[in-house]
Protein backbone atom coordinates (compact mmCIF):
# COMPACT_ATOMS: atom_id res chain seq x y z
CA UNK A 1 0.00 0.00 0.00
CA UNK A 2 1.42 3.08 -0.85
CA UNK A 3 2.02 6.41 1.43
CA UNK A 4 -1.41 7.55 -0.49
CA UNK A 5 -3.77 5.17 -0.02
CA UNK A 6 -2.75 4.61 3.44
CA UNK A 7 -2.88 8.38 4.69
CA UNK A 8 -6.49 8.60 2.88
CA UNK A 9 -7.68 5.32 4.20
CA UNK A 10 -6.50 7.14 8.01
CA UNK A 11 -8.02 9.85 7.54
CA UNK A 12 -10.92 9.14 5.51
CA UNK A 13 -12.19 5.97 7.49
CA UNK A 14 -11.88 7.66 10.80
CA UNK A 15 -14.03 11.13 9.75
CA UNK A 16 -16.32 8.46 7.78
CA UNK A 17 -17.05 6.53 11.08
CA UNK A 18 -17.84 9.43 12.98
CA UNK A 19 -19.80 10.74 10.63
CA UNK A 20 -22.15 7.61 10.97
CA UNK A 21 -21.98 8.38 15.35
CA UNK A 22 -25.29 9.79 16.81
CA UNK A 23 -24.84 13.11 18.04
CA UNK A 24 -21.29 13.27 16.33
CA UNK A 25 -22.70 13.35 12.98
CA UNK A 26 -24.53 16.56 13.08
CA UNK A 27 -21.24 18.08 12.34
CA UNK A 28 -21.45 17.52 8.84
CA UNK A 29 -24.63 19.82 9.11
CA UNK A 30 -21.90 22.82 9.40
CA UNK A 31 -20.82 22.56 5.62
CA UNK A 32 -19.69 19.02 5.47
CA UNK A 33 -17.09 19.48 8.42
CA UNK A 34 -16.07 16.14 9.10
CA UNK A 35 -15.94 15.26 5.30
CA UNK A 36 -13.34 18.28 4.43
CA UNK A 37 -12.08 17.57 7.74
CA UNK A 38 -11.00 14.27 6.40
CA UNK A 39 -9.65 14.84 3.55
CA UNK A 40 -7.71 17.77 5.07
CA UNK A 41 -6.26 14.82 7.87
CA UNK A 42 -5.21 12.94 5.12
CA UNK A 43 -3.39 15.58 2.92
CA UNK A 44 -1.52 16.63 6.80
CA UNK A 45 -0.62 12.81 7.07
CA UNK A 46 0.41 12.59 3.35
CA UNK A 47 2.94 15.66 3.66
CA UNK A 48 4.12 14.04 6.99
CA UNK A 49 5.51 10.73 5.24
CA UNK A 50 7.27 12.56 2.50
CA UNK A 51 10.84 12.09 2.69
CA UNK A 52 12.07 15.40 2.07
CA UNK A 53 9.70 18.78 1.89
CA UNK A 54 7.96 19.35 -1.67
CA UNK A 55 9.68 22.18 -3.26
CA UNK A 56 6.18 23.30 -3.97
CA UNK A 57 2.85 22.64 -2.63
CA UNK A 58 1.17 19.48 -4.10
CA UNK A 59 -1.96 20.74 -4.73
CA UNK A 60 -2.59 17.90 -7.10
CA UNK A 61 -1.96 15.16 -4.70
CA UNK A 62 -3.75 16.85 -1.94
CA UNK A 63 -6.86 16.53 -4.32
CA UNK A 64 -6.12 12.73 -5.28
CA UNK A 65 -5.35 12.29 -1.27
CA UNK A 66 -8.32 13.81 -0.48
CA UNK A 67 -10.85 12.74 -3.08
CA UNK A 68 -9.29 8.85 -1.78
CA UNK A 69 -10.19 9.40 1.79
CA UNK A 70 -13.63 10.81 0.33
CA UNK A 71 -14.25 7.22 -1.15
CA UNK A 72 -13.06 5.56 2.06
CA UNK A 73 -15.38 7.72 4.03
CA UNK A 74 -17.87 7.68 2.24
CA UNK A 75 -17.73 3.49 1.94
CA UNK A 76 -16.80 3.21 6.19
CA UNK A 77 -19.87 5.68 7.08
CA UNK A 78 -22.44 4.11 5.16
CA UNK A 79 -21.26 0.42 6.70
CA UNK A 80 -20.75 1.88 10.24
CA UNK A 81 -24.42 3.31 9.95
CA UNK A 82 -25.90 0.38 8.63
CA UNK A 83 -24.53 -1.81 11.35
CA UNK A 84 -25.16 0.78 14.26
CA UNK A 85 -29.15 1.06 12.89
CA UNK A 86 -29.09 -3.03 12.87
CA UNK A 87 -27.64 -2.94 15.80
CA UNK A 88 -30.43 -0.33 17.36
CA UNK A 89 -28.05 1.84 18.06
CA UNK A 90 -27.45 5.50 16.03
CA UNK A 91 -29.52 6.72 13.39
CA UNK A 92 -31.94 5.10 10.38
CA UNK A 93 -30.79 7.85 7.94
CA UNK A 94 -33.32 7.58 5.45
CA UNK A 95 -36.06 6.99 7.56
CA UNK A 96 -35.32 10.32 9.05
CA UNK A 97 -34.96 12.28 6.17
CA UNK A 98 -38.23 10.47 5.15
CA UNK A 99 -39.85 11.52 8.57
CA UNK A 100 -38.03 15.47 7.96
CA UNK A 101 -38.84 15.71 4.66
CA UNK A 102 -42.77 15.06 5.65
CA UNK A 103 -42.86 17.20 8.56
CA UNK A 104 -42.13 20.27 6.15
CA UNK A 105 -44.51 19.07 3.81
CA UNK A 106 -42.30 17.53 1.00
CA UNK A 107 -43.21 14.14 -0.43
CA UNK A 108 -40.29 11.85 -0.39
CA UNK A 109 -39.19 10.62 -4.10
CA UNK A 110 -41.23 7.62 -4.75
CA UNK A 111 -38.13 5.21 -5.65
CA UNK A 112 -37.24 5.73 -2.19
CA UNK A 113 -40.16 4.33 -0.64
CA UNK A 114 -40.13 1.99 -2.84
CA UNK A 115 -36.93 0.82 -1.91
CA UNK A 116 -37.10 0.82 1.72
CA UNK A 117 -38.57 -2.41 3.27
CA UNK A 118 -40.97 -2.83 5.84
CA UNK A 119 -38.91 -1.78 8.66
CA UNK A 120 -37.24 1.14 7.07
CA UNK A 121 -34.04 -0.51 5.26
CA UNK A 122 -32.96 -2.80 2.76
CA UNK A 123 -29.85 -4.12 0.71
CA UNK A 124 -31.02 -1.22 -2.45
CA UNK A 125 -31.23 1.06 0.26
CA UNK A 126 -28.07 0.51 1.47
CA UNK A 127 -25.87 0.46 -1.94
CA UNK A 128 -27.62 3.36 -2.69
CA UNK A 129 -27.23 5.52 0.84
CA UNK A 130 -23.59 3.74 0.11
CA UNK A 131 -22.87 5.98 -3.33
CA UNK A 132 -24.57 8.70 -2.23
CA UNK A 133 -21.89 8.74 0.47
CA UNK A 134 -18.87 8.11 -1.40
CA UNK A 135 -20.09 10.87 -3.99
CA UNK A 136 -20.78 13.65 -1.66
CA UNK A 137 -17.60 12.38 0.47
CA UNK A 138 -15.59 12.41 -2.82
CA UNK A 139 -16.29 15.75 -3.99
CA UNK A 140 -15.93 17.43 -0.18
CA UNK A 141 -12.87 15.17 1.02
CA UNK A 142 -11.50 16.68 -2.49
CA UNK A 143 -12.13 19.84 -0.88
CA UNK A 144 -10.55 19.18 1.93
CA UNK A 145 -7.13 17.82 1.06
CA UNK A 146 -6.73 20.89 -0.79
CA UNK A 147 -7.36 22.57 1.98
CA UNK A 148 -4.71 20.31 3.88
CA UNK A 149 -2.22 20.94 1.25
CA UNK A 150 -2.90 24.86 1.66
CA UNK A 151 -2.32 25.05 5.34
CA UNK A 152 0.34 22.55 6.15
CA UNK A 153 2.69 22.52 3.60
CA UNK A 154 5.77 24.57 5.05
CA UNK A 155 5.99 28.05 4.53
CA UNK A 156 9.56 27.67 2.97
CA UNK A 157 8.57 24.51 0.89
CA UNK B 1 6.33 42.78 -4.64
CA UNK B 2 4.63 40.40 -7.55
CA UNK B 3 6.29 41.31 -10.71
CA UNK B 4 4.62 41.55 -14.12
CA UNK B 5 5.98 38.27 -15.03
CA UNK B 6 4.46 36.12 -12.73
CA UNK B 7 1.50 37.73 -12.97
CA UNK B 8 1.14 36.42 -16.98
CA UNK B 9 2.75 33.06 -15.61
CA UNK B 10 -0.33 33.17 -13.30
CA UNK B 11 -2.49 33.67 -15.61
CA UNK B 12 -1.38 31.77 -17.89
CA UNK B 13 -1.41 28.86 -15.48
CA UNK B 14 -5.24 28.87 -14.35
CA UNK B 15 -6.39 29.23 -17.78
CA UNK B 16 -6.11 25.67 -17.89
CA UNK B 17 -9.15 24.07 -20.28
CA UNK B 18 -10.14 21.92 -17.35
CA UNK B 19 -11.20 24.72 -15.66
CA UNK B 20 -14.11 24.67 -18.14
CA UNK B 21 -15.37 21.06 -17.09
CA UNK B 22 -15.24 22.47 -13.50
CA UNK B 23 -17.51 25.53 -14.22
CA UNK B 24 -19.88 23.47 -15.54
CA UNK B 25 -19.89 20.90 -12.53
CA UNK B 26 -20.49 23.69 -10.32
CA UNK B 27 -23.19 25.41 -12.37
CA UNK B 28 -24.81 21.58 -12.54
CA UNK B 29 -24.51 21.65 -8.90
CA UNK B 30 -26.22 24.93 -8.20
CA UNK B 31 -29.05 23.21 -10.83
CA UNK B 32 -29.32 20.31 -8.62
CA UNK B 33 -29.54 22.94 -5.27
CA UNK B 34 -32.35 24.65 -7.34
CA UNK B 35 -34.35 22.26 -8.96
CA UNK B 36 -36.94 21.23 -6.42
CA UNK B 37 -38.51 24.84 -6.84
CA UNK B 38 -37.84 24.88 -10.26
CA UNK B 39 -39.33 21.67 -10.78
CA UNK B 40 -42.36 22.59 -8.81
CA UNK B 41 -43.21 25.85 -11.08
CA UNK B 42 -42.77 24.15 -14.04
CA UNK B 43 -44.01 20.72 -13.15
CA UNK B 44 -40.64 19.16 -14.51
CA UNK B 45 -40.12 15.18 -12.35
CA UNK B 46 -38.39 14.33 -9.44
CA UNK B 47 -38.94 17.59 -7.62
CA UNK B 48 -37.75 15.95 -4.17
CA UNK B 49 -34.89 14.22 -4.96
CA UNK B 50 -32.30 16.74 -4.85
CA UNK B 51 -33.21 17.46 -0.99
CA UNK B 52 -33.18 13.91 -0.67
CA UNK B 53 -29.62 13.40 -2.26
CA UNK B 54 -28.45 16.39 -0.21
CA UNK B 55 -30.17 16.09 3.29
CA UNK B 56 -26.41 14.29 4.69
CA UNK B 57 -24.55 17.71 3.89
CA UNK B 58 -27.51 20.25 4.95
CA UNK B 59 -29.90 20.77 7.34
CA UNK B 60 -32.33 22.20 4.71
CA UNK B 61 -34.77 23.98 7.48
CA UNK B 62 -37.00 26.00 5.14
CA UNK B 63 -36.97 28.97 7.87
CA UNK B 64 -33.07 29.28 7.04
CA UNK B 65 -33.00 28.33 3.24
CA UNK B 66 -33.62 30.89 0.20
CA UNK B 67 -36.78 30.27 -1.86
CA UNK B 68 -37.42 30.56 -5.38
CA UNK B 69 -41.20 30.87 -6.31
CA UNK B 70 -42.12 30.80 -2.49
CA UNK B 71 -40.43 27.22 -2.09
CA UNK B 72 -37.29 26.63 -0.30
CA UNK B 73 -34.34 25.46 -2.40
CA UNK B 74 -32.07 22.13 -1.83
CA UNK B 75 -29.64 23.82 0.40
CA UNK B 76 -29.57 26.36 3.23
CA UNK B 77 -28.33 29.82 3.26
CA UNK B 78 -24.45 29.13 4.37
CA UNK B 79 -24.45 26.18 1.40
CA UNK B 80 -25.76 28.20 -1.37
CA UNK B 81 -22.86 31.07 -0.27
CA UNK B 82 -19.94 28.27 -0.32
CA UNK B 83 -21.89 26.92 -3.66
CA UNK B 84 -22.02 29.89 -5.12
CA UNK B 85 -18.99 31.41 -3.82
CA UNK B 86 -16.74 28.11 -5.34
CA UNK B 87 -18.17 28.89 -8.19
CA UNK B 88 -17.41 32.67 -8.77
CA UNK B 89 -14.17 31.57 -7.90
CA UNK B 90 -13.87 29.15 -10.67
CA UNK B 91 -15.05 32.27 -12.96
CA UNK B 92 -13.05 35.26 -11.69
CA UNK B 93 -9.96 33.26 -10.37
CA UNK B 94 -7.91 33.64 -14.12
CA UNK B 95 -9.14 37.16 -14.11
CA UNK B 96 -7.15 38.28 -11.32
CA UNK B 97 -3.56 37.01 -11.27
CA UNK B 98 -1.94 39.52 -9.58
CA UNK B 99 -4.53 38.21 -6.44
CA UNK B 100 -3.97 34.79 -7.07
CA UNK B 101 -0.33 35.46 -7.05
CA UNK B 102 -0.41 36.79 -3.50
CA UNK B 103 -2.43 34.03 -2.32
CA UNK B 104 -0.28 31.29 -3.82
CA UNK B 105 2.98 33.20 -2.04
CA UNK B 106 0.70 32.36 0.96
CA UNK B 107 -1.60 29.80 1.18
CA UNK B 108 -2.11 29.68 4.89
CA UNK B 109 -4.61 32.88 4.37
CA UNK B 110 -6.95 30.75 2.82
CA UNK B 111 -7.65 29.81 6.41
CA UNK B 112 -8.23 33.33 7.47
CA UNK B 113 -11.63 33.41 4.55
CA UNK B 114 -12.65 30.54 6.91
CA UNK B 115 -12.62 32.82 9.95
CA UNK B 116 -15.57 35.23 9.66
CA UNK B 117 -17.65 31.89 8.54
CA UNK B 118 -16.50 30.08 12.27
CA UNK B 119 -17.64 33.52 14.16
CA UNK B 120 -20.86 33.83 12.41
CA UNK B 121 -21.55 30.43 12.84
CA UNK B 122 -20.85 30.54 16.35
CA UNK B 123 -22.78 33.41 16.79
CA UNK B 124 -26.93 33.22 17.94
CA UNK B 125 -27.67 36.25 16.33
CA UNK B 126 -26.52 36.13 12.52
CA UNK B 127 -28.80 36.56 9.63
CA UNK B 128 -29.77 35.05 6.02
CA UNK B 129 -26.92 38.02 4.53
CA UNK B 130 -24.09 37.33 7.23
CA UNK B 131 -24.34 33.50 6.54
CA UNK B 132 -24.87 33.89 2.78
CA UNK B 133 -21.86 36.41 2.58
CA UNK B 134 -19.17 34.80 5.30
CA UNK B 135 -20.27 30.94 3.03
CA UNK B 136 -19.33 32.77 -0.21
CA UNK B 137 -16.14 34.63 1.04
CA UNK B 138 -14.98 31.25 2.61
CA UNK B 139 -14.86 29.15 -0.48
CA UNK B 140 -14.15 31.57 -2.98
CA UNK B 141 -10.35 31.10 -2.31
CA UNK B 142 -10.83 27.39 -2.37
CA UNK B 143 -11.59 27.87 -5.59
CA UNK B 144 -8.09 28.74 -6.24
CA UNK B 145 -6.69 25.52 -4.96
CA UNK B 146 -8.94 23.59 -7.44
CA UNK B 147 -7.70 25.62 -10.54
CA UNK B 148 -3.90 24.74 -9.27
CA UNK B 149 -4.52 21.41 -8.82
CA UNK B 150 -5.82 21.18 -12.42
CA UNK B 151 -3.55 22.98 -14.21
CA UNK B 152 -0.85 20.70 -11.82
CA UNK B 153 -2.27 17.60 -13.95
CA UNK B 154 -2.82 19.69 -17.71
CA UNK B 155 0.92 19.53 -17.88
CA UNK B 156 1.53 22.58 -16.54
CA UNK B 157 3.25 22.22 -13.83
CA UNK B 158 6.46 24.22 -14.84
CA UNK B 159 4.22 27.09 -14.76
CA UNK B 160 2.63 26.59 -11.25
CA UNK B 161 6.25 25.89 -10.22
CA UNK B 162 7.53 29.05 -11.36
CA UNK B 163 4.62 30.76 -10.16
CA UNK B 164 4.65 29.61 -6.47
CA UNK B 165 8.71 30.35 -6.75
CA UNK B 166 8.08 34.32 -7.56
CA UNK B 167 7.15 35.01 -3.74
CA UNK B 168 7.28 38.11 -2.10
Amino acid sequence: MNEKTKAALIGGVSFGIASALPYLEMINVVCCALYVAGGALASYLYLKTLPTPPTTAPYKDGAVVGLLAGVFGGAASAVAATLLSMAGVGRDDAANAIATMKQQGIEPPSFVLDMMGANGASMSMFFTALAVGVILFGIFGTLGGLLGVAIFTKKDA
Amino acid sequence: MTSMTSIAVAANALTTPWRWALLIACLGWLTLVAWPPLATAFGWPAASLPRWLLHPICHQLPTRTPHLFDEPLAACHRCMGLYLGFTIGVAAWPRLPALACKLVANPRWVAAFLAPLAIDWALFANTAASRFTTGALASFPVALLALLALADSNNKQNETTELREERP
